[in-house]
């Protein structure tokens, strides 16, 4: 769901109006017992990728419940009762799970579509040329046309152009600015919504 | 698997077959029906005449008819060709709606007094932040209460007890969703898989589905049990139960002709962060259960445990960290409690005899008809247990070794030989080893993978079912008189801690009562111990004069139907000593309404004005 991330974030934010300005409706309750027995579990599994309804609704209602459990735990525990500050912790948990998948996200789609952009065999060949030349990666990059950061990111994401390029340069690319350790599993993949 | 198996299951698309077509219009038309007449039969009930078989006694005809037609059309939509999950579904779900949240609808006020104690708790925590150790065992376990307390303060609403009106429905639907996956991991078979869910709420009886430590806990354990069988599961079999097959194999020779184990599902591939997610999701719900819950980690422990040794999980370090938990929470969250219990707690440590008898023999006292339900609730659990053993030989001897849903239905058992648990150790027995029995007793009908149901197992389980769900509302809500708070009760308990100073001395006749709700710290509660002392007002008196403090006496209509139906008080002898104690002047009455009357000490009264004005 596109939205789904937009959808948590809104209905976290009106529960913690409702709450903090202590409106006195039940709309408040309502709210309030949504978001305690979904909202921050559904945060959390967002970001493993699980796929279907009832899996999702498996996993995210004991996950917030316990979530919320911990947190209640923890203040009664540390003599600070302020249930303020526990829904502060629960808003905090769900926005930063949601932020935090939607940045992992959006730099899968970033690598996704640089190496589409270095798909293209003429800009291959002129970056591998640059190489060649003993260029240093800002002149491949202008040689095929991308930024250099949309060079590192393909680089570092696919094996194939890795590869292609320490082929050209006959193993003479073995330099750190061309290969990362962060590209521990170098699949080539799409990145999943 | 066969085309044919895989299009009965209806994981083929084909076309619906004309019957199918009129079958499915059949169990609509029926479960709609169902619906309206358990609809139009919700104002005739009376509550005022219940009798001590519970609400079934005042269950219009109409009523009991839409639970036989819900049964009727779970049957049907069993039957169908082409399997329609949604037409199973709406069928236990209307089962839900009719038997679970009856009360729900037809009462006026929350019911069951203990669920006023466990708001009690919660409200204290929200108010002061503090736990009682000293004071009730569950605060040495209380992250339940702590969550309600984030709950009702981010709700705002203003006592937890206003959660109670519905928890019986809600958590019986959340229990059905790990109770799906688990059933999954089971068998592909989704007749058997659905039959299982229907079974599982035809036969929980068991009332621990309201505002407890016990039915959060019983979420986390379904859904602890339900991630390891989808996502951490092994396939192997031990040597002992391989020699076992190879044994009946001899013996029986359709098993050795079907021979292999049932087809499931292809394990869902997860990824490396999906499984870790997974793992530390087990461990966070393992983690609180262990905080909140008194038995429930060790159900877990037996049930993780049993899928360890027999090599059905392959999280096999989790029976460790499980023993490791609880022992830690034990060794240094308990201690308060335990200084002063773990004499009464170690005793019963296999002395399975004695636990089992006072399980069973202390149940079997009270009115004749209080009698009857639990004569029928002990015929009910045994007739399931018989059912889910001649499933689990018929599945058996055709090719399918349940040894999860086996172990699991057994595991629970060895909790009798740890604790008494209060007299419901059986019960809690009952509750935790209850999926994997109905699992099993749905297996009896179902005993080959996609071949749907017979026709003699079409009648065997339409009867099954029909008696069943009959049977449900006696089992279910036998003790209904003695659970439903009237509002007028929860009117004079109101009062109640509106007029009592802080420091009074709150006094019932016995523990059945809707106080305690709040502001559990700031007073002394007392109960007469089953009118020994509320016989007499003098006896009382002497008794509460001796608590130095403003002493109000509660006494209402649910006590008086508990001391009827469960200690075998005869009929009449309360009003007489109501009679005793409003002519008496050694008490007088501060408030009174159809339901419960509240004393004042007299002698006692100058603590009240003194208190008062402090």
């Amino acid at each position: 769901m596109r939205l789904e991330p937009m959808l948590l974030i809104a209905w976290t934010m009106a529960t913690a109006a409702l709450a903090f300005s202590n409106v006195d409706h039940p709309i408040r309750t309502l709210f309030a017992l949504v978001f305690v027995s979904f909202v921050p579990g559904l945060a959390i599994i967002r970001m493993a990728h699980f796929e279907g309804l009832a899996i999702r609704l498996l996993l995210a209602i004991p996950t917030s419940l316990s979530a919320a459990a911990l947190v209640s735990a923890v203040l009664v525990y540390s003599g600070v009762p302020s249930w303020n500050l526990g829904l502060s912790a629960l808003v905090s948990l769900t926005v930063g799970f949601v932020i935090a998948d939607f940045a992992r996200r959006s730099v899968q789609r970033e690598t996704y579509a640089s190496r589409r952009k270095l798909d293209d065999e003429t800009r291959q060949e002129a970056l591998v040329q640059a190489f060649v030349e003993g260029g240093t990666l800002s002149d491949a990059a202008a040689a095929a046309g991308v930024s250099t950061a949309t060079l590192r990111r393909a680089l570092r994401s696919s094996n194939r152009l890795r590869y292609a390029v320490r082929v050209a340069t006959h193993g003479e690319s073995d330099r750190s600015d061309l290969t990362s350790p962060d590209n521990a599993d170098g699949a080539d993949r799409a990145p999943a919504n | 698997m066969q085309t044919t198996a895989l299009r009965r299951e209806g994981r083929l698309p084909i076309a619906i077959p004309a019957t199918d077509v009129a079958r499915a219009g059949l169990v609509v038309v029926l479960l709609a029906g169902a619906g309206a007449l358990w609809a139009v039969s919700l104002p005739g009930y009376d509550l005022r005449s219940m009798t001590d078989l519970g609400l079934v006694s005042v269950t219009p005809p109409l009523g009991m008819a839409a639970l036989a037609l819900i049964g009727l059309a779970f049957v049907l939509s069993l039957r169908m060709q082409r399997f329609m999950p949604v037409l199973p579904a709406l069928a236990v779900l209307l089962l839900v709606a009719t038997v679970h949240a009856l009360p729900s609808l037809v009462e006026d006020a929350p019911r069951q007094a203990v669920a006023y104690i466990h708001a009690g708790f919660t409200d204290e925590i929200e108010r002061t932040g503090q736990l009682l150790t000293n004071a009730d065992a569950r605060f040495s376990w209380p992250v339940f209460f702590s969550l309600g307390a984030l709950v009702t303060s981010v709700a705002g609403v203003d006592n937890a007890i206003r959660l109670q009106a519905w928890a019986a429905p809600v958590l019986q639907i959340a229990y059905l969703v790990p109770l799906y996956f688990i059933f999954r991991s089971l068998t592909a078979d989704r007749r058997l898989i659905w039959g299982a869910l229907f079974l599982f709420v035809a036969t929980n009886w068991i009332g621990q589905d309201y505002y407890s430590p016990q039915g959060f806990n019983y979420l986390l354990y379904l859904t602890v049990i339900a991630i390891l069988l989808r996502w951490f599961r092994r396939r192997d079999v031990i040597r002992p139960i391989r020699a076992l097959v190879r044994f009946f194999e001899r013996r029986w020779p359709r098993l050795r002709r079907d021979g292999a184990l049932e087809e499931l599902e292809d394990d869902p591939d997860v990824t490396a962060p999906q499984r870790l997610l997974l793992g530390l999701i087990v461990v966070l719900l393992i983690a609180v259960s262990v905080a909140s819950h008194q038995l429930t980690p060790f159900a877990l422990l037996a049930a993780v445990g049993a899928l360890t040794v027999l090599r059905r999980t392959s999280l096999v370090g989790l029976p460790v960290l499980v023993a490791v938990l609880i022992a830690i929470w034990i060794s240094y969250m308990t201690v308060d409690f335990l200084s002063g219990h773990l004499a009464g707690l170690v005793e019963d440590v296999g002395a399975v005899g004695g636990t089992t008898t006072r399980n069973v023999a202390r149940r079997l006292v009270g009115s004749s008809g209080h009698l009857f339900v639990v004569q029928v609730r002990l015929f009910a659990t045994a007739a399931l247990w018989l059912i889910a053993a001649a499933g689990a030989i018929r599945r058996f001897r055709h090719g399918h070794l349940d040894i999860e849903a086996v172990a699991l239905a057994a595991v629970p058992f060895g909790l009798i030989g740890f604790q008494s648990y209060g007299g419901e150790m059986l019960l809690r027995v009952y509750l935790f080893s209850l999926p994997f029995m109905s699992f099993l007793a749905a297996g009896l009908f179902f005993p080959v993978a996609g071949r749907g149901l017979s026709t003699a197992s079409t009648r065997a389980f339409a009867v099954t079912a029909a008696v069943l769900v009959l049977v449900l509302m006696l089992t279910k809500h036998g003790n209904e008189k003695a659970d439903w708070i009237s509002a007028d009760e929860l009117a004079a308990a109101d009062y109640l801690y509106a007029a009592a100073p802080a420091g009074s001395t709150l006094a019932t006749v016995n523990r059945a009562s809707p106080i305690k709700y709040r502001q559990f710290e700031q007073y002394r509660y007392v109960d007469l111990r089953y009118l020994y002392e509320f016989d007499e007002p003098s006896a009382a008196e002497s008794f509460l004069a001796g608590y130095d403090s403003c002493v109000y006496l509660f006494v209402s209509r649910t006590q008086q139907v508990n001391a009827e139906m469960y200690v075998g008080v005869p009929p009449g002898y309360w009003e007489q000593a109501r009679e005793r104690y409003r002519s008496s002047p050694l008490f007088s009455i501060v408030f009174e309404n159809r339901d419960a009357t509240i004393y004042e000490l007299n002698s006692a009264r100058h603590h009240c004005h003194s208190d008062a004005a402090r």
